[in-house]
């Protein structure tokens, strides 16, 4: 009775190397893709606090469809926000569903005026994007903004808490 | 030696040069691939993206060109993503829903006019 069948070792004898260098190949392939994509992946990055505080919070304060005040002749003043128009409904509008990296939460922090009194501000808000959800923020941005308030301009900060979403 | 041990021999020699050239092809073959219309469209995908999103953040009417050659993709804007052959990137519109296909554009204009956006290719 043969113990050992030879022509299965004869198989692994011819054929397992082969095997081996496919597998070898297979996984350097693997490595040299990954290795692009991470040179691609680097080659776009987009600058930390570009996208999300300079390109995407500015809307709120400089857009008449988000909460920048409009005057009486139509013109629309930057960074001046129509207290009126800070709701979470003009939120909505103004920043509608999609596929987005960033969340945004805001909070508008008005000082008293002067007719009522000493006091701590008047803080309004938070109004959220969509994608909001609470805890962590990983970036706070405070933007010296001005304020329309019962037809007075005054100063105040618009407090905008940011998170990635993915 | 045996006539196995031979070809074993001639295969594992075979198989270490073959090794030792991709070894050291690695990170030409990986720049030549990232550095080329792949990272192009990556970041052009992007650049439009946020383009757009800085356009609806401006407050007045406006014409921007954007004159990076994309003339060997085709370009499509809708669903608030920008897709340029395959690389896809997000943006968000206000009061607006741009919807369009540009077909191998040598430059893009964009033109906000009463908060609507109009997306042009020029070949």
């Amino acid at each position: 009775m043969k113990i050992f069948n030879y022509k299965k070792a004869s198989f692994v004898d011819e054929w397992g190397p082969w095997i081996f260098f496919i597998i070898a190949v297979g996984v350097v392939g693997i490595i040299i893709v990954k290795l692009a994509n991470v040179n691609v992946s680097s080659g776009t990055n987009i600058p930390e606090g570009l996208e999300d505080e300079l390109v995407l919070a500015a809307r709120f304060y400089n857009s008449e469809d988000c909460f920048a005040y409009v005057d009486d002749v139509g013109r629309v003043h930057p960074k001046v926000i129509d207290v009126n128009k800070f709701t979470q409904e003009n939120m909505n509008k103004c920043f509608p569903q999609g596929e987005v990296k960033y969340a945004f939460s805001l909070s508008l922090s008005v000082p008293r005026p002067r007719t009522s009194g000493p006091g701590p501000p008047l803080v309004l808000g938070p109004i959220n994007t969509f994608n909001w959800w609470p805890g962590f923020e990983r970036n706070v941005v405070l933007e010296d903004i001005f304020i329309i308030l019962d037809g007075n301009k005054i100063a105040g900060n618009l407090k905008i808490n940011i998170k990635n979403v993915k | 030696m045996s006539k196995r041990g031979a070809v074993m021999l001639f295969i594992m020699i075979i198989g270490l040069v073959v090794s030792v050239i991709v070894a050291f092809m690695f990170p030409i073959i990986a720049k030549a691939y990232a550095s080329g219309n792949i990272i192009l469209k990556v970041a052009a995908a992007r650049d439009i993206a946020i383009t757009i999103d800085t356009i609806y953040a401006y407050p007045n009417d406006l014409e921007l060109e954007y004159d990076v050659d994309l003339s060997k993709f085709d370009v499509e804007i809708s669903d608030n993503v920008v897709n340029v052959d395959g690389a896809e990137y997000g943006f968000v519109p206000i009061g607006d829903s741009p919807n369009v296909i540009l077909n191998r554009p040598k430059k893009i204009v964009f033109q906000k006019e009463n908060d609507i956006l109009t997306i042009t290719g020029i070949k």
